[in-house]
């Protein structure tokens, strides 16, 4: 059992290598520290919100609402910003993005707890709600040039590298990244209440009848992806230096699959960070490094696909595999 | 048995009672009553509804083996565009026959991605959401690399026919969804293969017990899923004259809307072709309604979330004023 642990992080980094050798091989740009930064600052947005979104897949729920509660909180920051020419800290707007976040999120786990309904469901129904509403209140009308505490932190850069003819610069954002990063770990793997995460997405009966607070802890889950999903937002509008409230929505499933593909088992109860960040730059450094390749950028979302369908098919396979080796009396059991 | 029986036909009762308040409430809100009343008006109706209520009857059938399908959209482009690049390429040699090759080539698309997905699903064992997800994204991904991005348009008006044709006062395409729900209920109620998909979407471990064939099954169930969405492309296609690899990429989550407000339970086993075509019926007058009270599409889609919980927590109180009973 121990030997298994990190038999699927170990998987994903021999594909990684691999599949960077031969793009490497192919263009060399690829193996400059330029092209590894760029390929970092693509993966931020959607690396914060994987992080948070392994939570809920972990705890037994798939949230398809996270890209609409980006949207929301983003936008409505912004707009709130540029009305009143906002001059302050931003860590006010940080403060209220990631505030409306935590509002929708704990909107879903209200639903999904209160109804025992699967939250792909629910979420799906939020997801439009959250989204129609902003926009037939608020309009489309997208937000070109951010306010000034958001433009200074849109224009720091941690360092950045030449290699080349190609510069790429470090945008701050990432040390969100870190964060969550950091404190999902510490979540999941220093605290009773990521103890009780696993356990509940490992089987909830068992779970509830154990005496965990299941209800509690799953609203807490999809309160925590909300919040994230907030600060994704406003990382987001920074990284791009305009908000646009079409931006984001859609990605939901590819982020899905990064986390998937990162071995988290899609019923719950299973899931590790580095698995996640590992499933996330995969299917990154792929996406990005199609023109490096000479592959026309057409092909792009057929490749994603099959990434999806091989990658989910081989961990898949094992455990089907694996459970057929059992005695019958065994297979009884589950 | 007959219990069984008297529950099913109370939640079709609830829904045929929700198109009616629908209905109703259309009536009253629509500014032009007649205008609302008129026959035209049932009839563009009847144009719009084939393609999303067949993708909904793709989309139970997953369902009913307790597995979500997100792929179907992705079959209907796949097919609608290949069926419209077989006939641009052999229409000015055999003519109209070149229309019936291609909607051959588009049913053997929508076989051919639907066995992929079962053969996904049922030989390696991922789950059906994740498998086409995956799917999903390599369908239109191919779509995509063979349109380039782009819309495939210079279809023969005679294509354009299917689309637009009346027969009896009613569009063909109102027939052919018609027949398929026809059709899919006989499948479901009377035939072999009904049963095993019940049984099996209820309890994987009893059906294997009872020496149900999961493999063949699942195969079969998304075949049949993959089929109906090829249907659903040739229907796209044919009225809007043109293929693309990302037409109606909002109708995933309608098709699911309509399936679970239909009664389809979303964990397998529960449901039948009537509730989702009653509930195709009720969100198709409440879409025409908005049309006419000239609601954007943002503020349709906020309402058809509210539906899509309102339904969810209509059956949540529904199933428990059941268990009460039985209590």
């Amino acid at each position: 059992m121990k030997k298994n642990k990190f038999k699927n992080e170990i998987f994903l980094i021999l594909t990684i290598i691999v599949l960077a050798l031969l793009i490497g091989i192919r263009n060399p740009v690829f193996f400059t520290t330029a092209n590894f930064v760029s390929i970092i600052r693509n993966l931020i947005i959607n690396g914060i919100m994987a992080f948070a979104i392994m939570l809920g897949i972990i705890i037994g729920g798939i949230d398809v609402s996270f890209p609409a509660i980006a949207v929301v909180s983003m936008y409505i920051t912004n707009r709130y910003a540029e009305s009143v020419n906002y001059s302050g800290s931003p860590v006010w707007l940080f403060v209220i993005a990631m505030s409306i976040g935590l509002l929708l999120g704990m909107i879903n786990g209200f639903l999904i707890t209160k109804f025992k309904l699967p939250a792909f469901i629910v979420t799906l129904g939020t997801s439009s709600i959250f989204y129609g509403l902003l926009i037939s209140t608020l309009g489309g009308k997208q937000v070109n040039r951010l306010v000034l505490p958001l433009e200074t932190i849109a224009k720091a850069e941690l360092f950045r590298v030449t290699s080349g003819t190609s510069t790429s610069a470090m945008p701050v954002t990432v040390l969100f990244l870190i964060a969550v990063m950091f404190i999902v770990y510490l979540l999941l793997n220093r605290t009773m209440t990521g103890r009780m995460i696993y356990a509940i997405g490992g089987d909830k009966v068992s779970a509830r009848k154990a005496g965990f607070p299941v209800d509690r802890i799953t609203i807490l889950v999809y309160g925590f992806i909300g919040l994230v999903s907030g600060l994704a937002g406003i990382c987001h509008s920074i990284q791009s230096r305009m908000c646009i409230p079409t931006d984001l929505m859609g990605g939901e499933m590819i982020i899905i699959a990064m986390v998937v593909l990162g071995g988290t088992k899609i019923s719950g109860g299973k899931g590790t960070v580095l698995g996640t960040f590992l499933g996330v730059f995969l299917i990154t450094m792929v996406r990005s490094s199609l023109i490096l390749v000479g592959i026309p950028s057409v092909w792009q979302e057929f490749l994603t696909g099959v990434i999806i369908v091989a990658g989910t098919g081989i961990s898949a396979y094992q455990v089907l595999r694996d459970s057929r080796k059992l005695v019958p009396v065994m297979e009884e059991e589950n | 048995m007959k219990k069984f029986i008297k529950i099913a036909d109370a939640g079709l009762l609830r829904l045929f009672f929700i198109m009616v308040i629908a209905f109703a409430f259309m009536i009253i809100l629509v500014p032009n009553t007649s205008l609302f009343l008129k026959w035209s008006n049932f009839q563009s109706m009847m144009f719009q509804l084939p393609e999303i209520g067949i993708l909904s009857i793709a989309v139970m059938f997953a369902m009913l083996l307790g597995g979500i399908d997100l792929s179907v959209v992705g079959i209907a482009n796949l097919s609608g565009i290949l069926c419209s690049i077989v006939i641009l390429n052999t229409y000015n040699h055999i003519g109209v026959v070149s229309i019936l090759l291609g909607c051959i080539a588009a049913l053997a698309v929508g076989l051919g991605c639907g066995f992929l997905n079962g053969l996904i699903i049922s030989r390696l064992g991922v789950p059906a959401m994740l498998a086409t997800l995956g799917t999903m994204q390599m369908f239109s991904g191919i779509g995509i690399a063979i349109t380039k991005g782009s819309a495939v348009i210079g279809l023969p008006g005679e294509y354009g026919r299917i689309g637009t044709l009346m027969i009896l006062g009613i569009p063909l395409i109102m027939w052919i969804f018609i027949i398929v729900a026809l059709i899919t209920t006989i499948l479901l109620q009377k035939r072999r293969i009904g049963w095993e998909i019940y049984l099996l979407g209820t309890s994987e471990k009893s059906a294997r017990f009872t020496g149900i064939r999961r493999v063949k099954v699942t195969l079969q169930t998304f075949m049949i899923s993959g089929l109906l969405s090829s249907i659903a492309g040739i229907i796209l296609t044919s009225r809007s004259m043109s293929a693309k690899a990302d037409y109606g990429s909002s109708y995933i989550l309608q098709c699911l809307l309509i399936a679970i407000l239909g009664g389809i339970s979303p964990f397998g086993g529960f449901g039948k072709v009537v509730g989702v075509v009653i509930s195709i019926m009720t969100l198709q007058i409440l879409s025409s309604g908005f049309n006419m009270l000239r609601f954007s599409s943002y503020q349709k889609t906020f309402i058809w979330g509210l539906v899509l919980i309102f339904a969810i927590i209509i059956n949540y109180y529904a199933d428990q004023r059941k268990l009460k009973k039985k209590i």
